[in-house]
């Protein structure tokens, strides 16, 4: 063996040991690499306990993160209200309806129960102011209907016969004195006459009778006592033979023409009734009737057992449906005047806040928070936020909200390009989508006009020409700032050899969300979504 | 040892044969009782408690029910996992037991430890265990259809609880029928307050009254002349009426009844889910669960028999229409992977058949092939290992691999014998019987052993694949039990039967190789080839390390995912809306979603459900949408349509404001979501003490990383976004009325909420009775305020009096893990490129969001498969190398020669890295298997590259004069080119039959094209290495040796 073999035996070797070292380095490297990435991030991240003290401070971190133990747990901080835009064929897919809100009268109700009773005012008791014996008896059952001056029983009084017989000889005496030329003797028995008529008509002798009195010159023994009013029997205590005393009750007799309502009203209702308002009253008996009436008076004094306050209402009753005793339902219609009014529909409670979806034209939408009044019927009074004439949304509020926070979470104002849903892209080999590059003048954009070029090239690194590029910049409200959503978009111009340019004016410095969209024949070539820091005030 | 074998079963034919034919029918009655699956079922081992409690919200339950059982249940043994999610009026606790728990075992463990908190809960609150079955079991749904529109819903919810749904469950395999949507039918009592009020009566002497107004009882019995009469008191309900006259209360005689206070009627029980058939309004649909290790298409074939024996008894217009059949997925799959299968034995019986150019001796691989594979399901039966796409996809890997110890053997025996007869003819005498025999009973025991030893490299190189653990782990290890059992049988077979049936079938006159056209035309091309390379070695060396250094880079071009999507035939459209949305108005847009998806044509039929059905294994909230879209087959759809472009179309017509948008595919998203509850690849977990804060905590990290540039769509879950109507009670207002806030809540479940407070029976079916105020009383906030509450002083006041009542925020859904409250964040990317992208998120995250103290969030969703599967993977790969390498060197006792053989697997990666490319497949565990798989053979390859090399040089050394290097180069030469042809055809064997595979397009080929791609492309790579580089090296290696005098034969390949 040579030398010259020696070392070409040894280059040999040599070359294929490096041989199969390198391609092992590479290959074992190539797959360590790739299994590698994922983990050296960190799989979960923990709190350090050092962190629980520390809050952020403003000035060095990103303003609209805060930290959940800072802004403290108890009150959730709800999404700021961002304005939505939805093109029709969106809208009518979940049937969105728009409405106006009106200003016109409104009556509240309120609802309760309470019972007919006898109007107190259309009540009469007959009772005689003499005691004595009855003796026919002509109304003789309960329920009766009785006509005013319809004859109801005769009675028969000692006392009577004997204020008549005083009568009779007063009267006698009086003839007979009336010749008198004694002083004072016509007069006299003039005056005692006059005293036994006034004491038959203070014990409310019919003048017939008195007159029949006068006429037939006997005392009457069965005196024919009249009723006073017209009316139903809703009591009777009279029998035959039945010894009357001035204080025993004979009949109570109800006129129903008229009768009151009385309604238990809750405490906390009190307030909203007053005298005069109108209400509607429906009883089970008969379906589909309604009375109309009207609150006549409230009572000074709540009901201490049942906590409420009796409100009387007086209702006509021509045709006597109404009995007393009846339980009735009262539906009272309570003015309130003239106020704006949205339909319930509209209003979407979030729990902390009232909303209302005010629809601009083309398609935008912008959530409005409203201070509401009572409920009036299918409505609210609005206090605040809206004002007649202005169009809102009457349906499907939920999915508007929920669109509204969506969109501002994604912080993009433009509506996502068709097929940006979650799986397309799942399944679907990575997109060879053109590629978009963003540059402002000046740099960082500022508060007010800036120019904004994009420069966009095919994936093989062409440029591309006359596409539609547009630029939509959008920041999120901050209400913490009384700031509103701002959004400009930009139609950014060919300028050829792939560049586009164009100008808009930025309302205000700090971060822009910014979503750049380009379109080619009507197709998206490319969309990007980035941040801007621009600079300038708030 | 081996060849003692051989010789034993070539003598022993009848006995040989009796085994063949023993194992054949065996493997084909296991064939036939192996149960059917499209995919093997992935999730764990769980267990599912279910706890309804009607008209609760979520935080209640959360509270009082779903928080004591998770703690209780954590502490159980073999426990994995408690993952918990309370939604409103229910309650789902999901226990993750260990992977191989018995999950009868672990159904009993978990009933043992609801035992012990049974007390703790409120009263009339049981929990029950799910079904023994998964999400992932509902195999079959269907819809009742009215034609006659005669039958309300509630009437078809009553057909489908208490005739359809005991009839289905009768079929065996069948866990659960669940239903969803439709009315239950509830008598109702609807009570006027103000009557009550009138009346003075409390709403609880109602309650009380209509509860004891439904029951019968028994009074033992009565003996009367002989005769034993049982005696009974009747009581049910038999109409409204009855109802409507249950007593109150009595005054002065006159009974107050309940038609007094208000009215009766039937109307629907609370709703928590609705189900539309094709967008054409409201309907009841089933859902068929299957136990848990059924065979999925026994058990839709038992259902839908049994709904055709159903069919007759229905009511006159009533249809059963199919809304999602897994059996077509199942069929459709198995027949994709058997005619794959079929098409590959042909092509390689093909190839065979071309390379020996013999008939009678093509035969003998042919034969062993379906007899390996038949053999195969004998012990794929007792494992239990399912007929699916994974497993019948590692009988497709394997099929090429099956042939090639035959094929050798057969080869090798033929050449033996053909040159004999060539050398007998040149002697013009003839090859007797007895020497014909012994020549090709030597022919095999020559090879036998390097053959049988090749094969054991292939199934040892596939072994690690067995250690992925998990999700990964049970979606690979039916294919790698598959593989290795059938190239197992096949090495049985190739040192049993094969010796036996060459001696049979290899006779008559033979022509030598040399006359072969298919062996001169590749052997003139690879001659001057292999001799330019061997010419110019470093030059051959540098070009292919270039190839390798300029292939490698591919590596970072390709994304990474889990597994590769299957498509199903079926598309699931799961939009999301926020929570609290009202049911509805689900069930309008149901319907809208459901007309738009059907004026597709490649629409067959659709089948929408919102909200959640009553099996414990759907944990649906309402707003989420569920709806099957059965697609026709992809003959019928429009020319130039794929389902990703139908998905983009469909998306782009789903555009609802205030919907998120996803599209799944039923069998994956019922696997996701109960494996992790993430549908999107990559999520987080927020944990943390309060509900807000994770919400808060979810929304920023919206913020911070919807500015990312990979991000397509980032959503936090609104945890505490629930709309809430707050009675809240003014103690010391109650307290001047004498209530206490029993009697203040007592007026919110049963005025406000409407407690179903008995159960009437009705033969077979049970309906609730609920008393509440009627509609007018309560349905708007004014009404609210007037439910009136009985005092103890007798009055009643309203609700308003005592207490405040105002709308709020609150819990939606609350999701509870190993008892942390924990919100999800669902990140949808526009990459493949998970691990970047979870990196940069951490940093991001890290330095834009400080996390309150308690707060921790972690990544999850299939990126959490992905991770866990990679760093086994690591384990994994250097594992398959060292395996081999030790095989290596045990067959060639050398370091050199194994280093040598090492590097097929590199040059085998390079072509399967290119294919991949080419294709676009991701890198994904599926991948990896196919890369394992790849190295086995290749090495393989190279073993019989480096064996019949030192054939070649043996023989040179046996003649005993000194070698030269020229004779080296001869020997290489002559090892080499002579021997092509069993080498070409064991490679092309294995290329062509994976290439079915590859232009398959049916259902099933998405999974397994990403596995046969890295083998298809590598074996084209490894084999050029294997004819170019092999010969090089081993001519480079041999060199040296005899430089240094060390040549020697081969000890382990001439021994034996």
């Amino acid at each position: 063996m040579t030398d010259s073999h020696e070392v070409r035996r040894f280059r040999t070797a040599f070359l294929v040991a490096l041989t199969s070292a390198v391609g092992f380095a590479i290959v074992a490297g190539a797959l360590w690499w790739r299994l590698d990435r994922s983990h050296s991030a960190p799989m979960a991240q923990t709190a350090p306990p050092a962190a629980a003290s520390t809050s952020m401070p403003m000035s060095e971190g990103n303003a609209t993160v805060q930290s959940p133990a800072a802004s403290g747990n108890e009150q959730l901080t709800e999404a700021p209200l961002a304005p939505i835009q939805l093109t029709s064929l969106r809208m009518q897919s979940i049937g969105v309806q728009v409405g106006t809100v009106e200003s016109r009268v409104v009556d509240d109700e309120l609802r309760f129960s309470g019972n007919v009773q006898v109007d107190e005012r259309r009540l009469a008791y007959v009772q005689t102011r003499f005691a004595g014996w009855i003796r026919a008896l002509y109304a003789d059952a309960p329920g009766d209907f009785v006509r005013k001056g319809q004859p109801l029983f005769t009675i028969y009084s000692p006392d009577l016969m004997a204020t008549q017989q005083e009568y009779l000889l007063a009267k006698k005496n009086r003839a007979a004195m009336q010749q008198s030329s004694v002083d004072g003797v016509a007069a006299g028995a003039a005056s005692l006459f006059d005293a036994a008529r006034a004491r038959l008509l203070q014990w409310d002798i019919p003048e017939g009778e008195i007159a029949k009195l006068d006429t037939t010159g006997k005392a009457i023994s069965d005196l024919t006592i009249n009723s006073p009013v017209s009316g139903y029997i809703t009591e009777k205590n009279a029998l035959p033979n039945m010894f009357v005393q001035p204080e025993t009750k004979l009949y109570t007799i109800a006129d129903l023409s008229d009768v009151w309502v009385s309604a238990q009203v809750f405490q906390n209702d009190v307030g909203r009734i007053k005298p005069g308002d109108l209400a509607t009253v429906t009883v089970d008996a008969y379906p589909g009737r309604v009375f109309s009436g009207r609150v006549d008076y409230i009572l000074p004094q709540m009901d201490v057992t049942t906590r409420t306050l009796p409100v009387r209402f007086v209702l006509q009753n021509p045709d006597l449906k109404l009995r007393p005793g009846m339980y009735v339902n009262i539906l009272a219609n309570l003015p309130l005047g003239r106020h704006v009014v949205v339909a319930a529909s509209a209003v979407f409670h979030t729990g902390t806040r009232n909303l209302v979806f005010l629809y601009r034209d083309g398609g935008n939408i912008l959530p409005r928070e409203v201070e509401l009044g009572p409920s009036v019927k299918d409505g609210f009074i609005v206090l605040e936020g809206l004002k007649a004439g202005d169009r809102i949304i009457t349906s499907a509020n939920f999915l508007i909200d929920s669109e509204a926070q969506l969109q501002a979470a994604a912080g993009a104002f433009v509506p996502p390009p068709p097929g940006a849903g979650a799986a397309a892209a799942m399944n679907a080999p990575a997109q060879t989508e053109a590629m978009i590059d963003l540059t402002t003048d000046p740099t960082p954009p500022q508060k007010g006009s800036n120019t904004i070029r994009v420069r966009l090239t095919a994936p093989d690194g062409k440029p591309i020409s006359g596409a539609q590029v547009t630029v939509a910049l959008f920041m999120p409200a901050m209400p913490a700032m009384g700031m509103a959503a701002m959004n400009t978009v930009i139609h950014a111009d060919d300028k050829g050899g792939g560049f586009y340019e164009g100008k808009g004016q930025l309302g205000s410095g700090g971060t822009w969300q910014v979503t750049v969209t380009a379109l080619q024949n009507g197709q998206s070539v490319a969309s990007k979504h980035l941040t801007l820091n621009a600079t300038g005030g708030m | 040892m081996i060849a003692r074998v051989i010789d034993w079963c070539a003598h022993n034919r009848f006995l040989v044969f009796t085994g063949t034919l023993l194992l054949l029918l065996a493997g084909i009655w296991s064939m036939g009782h192996v149960p059917l699956d499209a995919l093997p079922d992935i999730s764990d081992v769980e267990v599912i408690v279910h706890t309804n409690w009607e008209g609760q919200p979520p935080d209640i339950i959360e509270d009082q029910v779903t928080y004591p059982i998770v703690t209780a249940l954590l502490a159980a043994p073999h426990v994995k996992a408690v993952r918990a999610q309370t939604m409103f009026n229910d309650s789902y606790v999901f226990v993750v037991f260990e992977d191989g728990t018995d999950i009868y075992w672990a159904r009993s463990r978990v009933l043992e430890y609801l035992q012990q908190i049974a007390g703790r809960l409120p009263e009339g609150v049981h929990p029950v265990i799910g079904p023994d079955a998964t999400g992932a079991g509902w195999v079959f749904e269907y819809a009742l259809v009215d034609h006659s529109h005669t039958h309300s819903l509630a009437d078809l919810r009553s057909l489908q609880d208490w005739r359809l749904r005991y009839q289905l469950e009768t079929v065996p395999g069948v866990a659960e029928v669940a239903t969803i949507g439709g009315f239950v039918r509830q008598y109702q009592v609807n009570l006027d307050p103000n009557k009550l009020l009138a009346y003075g009566i409390p709403l609880s002497v109602v309650i009380d009254r209509v509860k004891a107004s439904t029951n019968e009882v028994g009074g033992r019995v009565l003996e009367l002349s002989g005769t034993r009469y049982m005696i009974r008191g009747l009581g049910y309900l038999r109409s409204l009426a009855d109802l409507a006259d249950v007593p109150i209360m009595a005054k002065n005689g006159t009974p107050v009844m309940v038609k007094d206070l208000g009215t009766v009627s039937f109307g629907p029980n609370i709703r928590e889910g609705v189900a539309d058939w094709q967008g054409e309004g409201e309907t009841v649909g089933g859902i068929v669960v299957m136990r848990y290790g059924s065979n999925a298409l026994t058990v839709i074939n038992g259902v839908k028999k049994k709904l055709a024996e159903i069919k007759a008894s229905l009511p006159p217009g009533v249809e059963i229409v199919t809304g999602y059949d897994r059996a077509g997925l199942i069929e459709e799959s198995i027949r994709t992977l058997q005619r794959d299968l079929l098409e590959e034995a042909i092509i390689v019986s093909l190839v065979i058949i071309l390379f020996l150019f013999h008939f009678r001796s093509s035969f003998i691989p042919i034969l062993t092939l379906p007899i390996a594979v038949i053999a195969a399901f004998i012990p794929m039966y007792y494992l239990g290992v399912s007929s699916n796409i994974m497993s019948l996809g590692g009988l497709a890997l394997a099929i090429g691999v099956l042939v090639d110890a035959a094929i050798v053997m057969v080869e090798n025996g033929y050449r033996h014998l053909a040159e004999r007869q060539a050398a007998a003819a040149s002697e013009s005498v003839v090859v007797t019987e007895s020497e014909r025999r012994r020549t090709l009973i030597e022919a095999a025991k020559q090879v036998g052993p390097a053959l049988f030893f090749s094969l054991v490299i292939i199934v040892v190189s596939f072994l690690p694949v067995f250690l992925l653990e998990a999700q990964e782990g049970r979606m690979f290890r039916p294919l790698a039990w598959t593989k290795t059992l059938a190239v197992g049988f096949s090495s049985l077979l190739a040192i049993t039967l094969v010796p036996v049936l060459m001696v049979m079938l290899i006779r008559g006159r033979l022509r030598t190789e040399s006359v072969n056209p298919i062996s001169r035309i590749t052997q003139a091309i690879y001659l001057p080839v292999l001799r330019l390379c061997l010419k110019y070695r470093k030059t051959t060396l540098l070009v292919n390390l270039m190839f390798l250094l300029v292939t490698f880079p591919l590596v970072f071009k390709l994304g990474s995912q889990f597994m590769p999507p299957l498509f199903e035939g079926s598309s699931l459209y799961m939009p999301t809306s926020l929570p609290g949305i009202s049911i509805t108005q689900a069930s309008q847009l149901l319907q809208e979603q459901d007309r738009i998806l059907r004026s597709f044509p490649e629409v067959e039929t659709v089948f929408g459900t919102v909200g959640r059905s009553d099996s414990a294994t759907d944990n649906a909230p309402l707003d989420m949408y569920d709806t099957t879209t059965t697609l026709k087959p992809r003959a019928a759809w429009p020319a130039g349509m794929t389902y990703e472009k139908l998905i983009l179309d469909m998306d782009a017509k789903l555009q609802f404001p205030g919907l998120t948008n996803t599209w799944t595919m039923p069998v994956e998203n019922r696997l996701d979501m109960a494996l992790t509850g993430i549908k999107t690849p990559v999520g987080m977990k927020i944990q943390g003490p309060s509900l807000e804060g994770i919400q808060q905590l979810g929304a920023q990290m919206q913020q911070i990383l919807s500015g990312v540039s990979q991000v397509r769509s980032v959503f936090a879950e609104r945890v505490a976004q629930g709309f809430y109507i707050n009675v809240e009670v003014n103690r010391s207002e109650a307290a001047k009325y004498g209530l206490t806030i029993a009697d203040v809540q007592q007026a919110v479940t049963s005025g406000i909420g409407g407690m179903n407070v008995a159960e009437n029976v009705e033969g077979r079916e049970r309906y609730p009775i609920n008393v509440r105020y009627a509609r007018d009383f309560r349905d708007n906030l004014d009404e609210l305020r007037r439910v009136l509450i009985a005092t103890p002083a007798g009055t009643q006041i309203p609700v308003e009096q005592v207490a405040a009542i105002s709308f709020s925020r609150g819990p939606a859904m609350i999701r509870d893990e190993d008892g942390l409250l924990t919100g999800y964040v669902y990140i949808d990317l526009n990459t493949k490129d998970y691990g970047g992208f979870v990196q940069q998120a951490s940093n991001l995250l890290k330095q834009k969001l400080s996390l309150p103290a308690g707060y921790t969030y972690q990544w999850s969703g299939e990126y959490e498969f992905e991770t866990r599967a990679k760093e086994r993977l690591k384990i994994i790969l250097p594992i398959v190398f060292f395996v081999i390498f030790l095989l290596l060197y045990m067959v060639f006792h050398s370091v050199t020669e194994a280093m040598v053989l090492i590097f097929p697997t590199f040059f085998a990666m390079t072509g399967g890295l290119i294919l991949q490319w080419l294709l676009g497949y991701n890198f994904s565990v599926a991948v990896w298997v196919g890369y394992i798989a790849l190295f086995g053979i290749a090495v393989e390859t190279g073993v019989v590259m480096v064996v019949y090399l030192h054939e070649a040089l043996d023989r040179r050394l046996a003649t005993g004069v000194p070698l030269r290097h020229e004779d080296i180069q001869a020997a290489v030469m002559d090892g080499a080119v002579q021997r092509l042809r069993p080498k070409l055809m064991t490679v092309c064997a294995v290329l062509a039959s994976l290439i079915p595979i590859l232009w398959e397009s049916g259902i099933g080929a998405d999974v397994m094209k990403p596995i046969a791609a890295p083998i298809v492309g590598g074996m084209i790579t490894s084999t050029i290495h294997v004819l170019i580089l092999v010969p090089v090296f081993f001519a480079l290696m041999k060199e040296r040796t005899l430089k240094s005098g060390t040549l020697q034969a081969n000890r382990e390949m001439g021994s034996n």
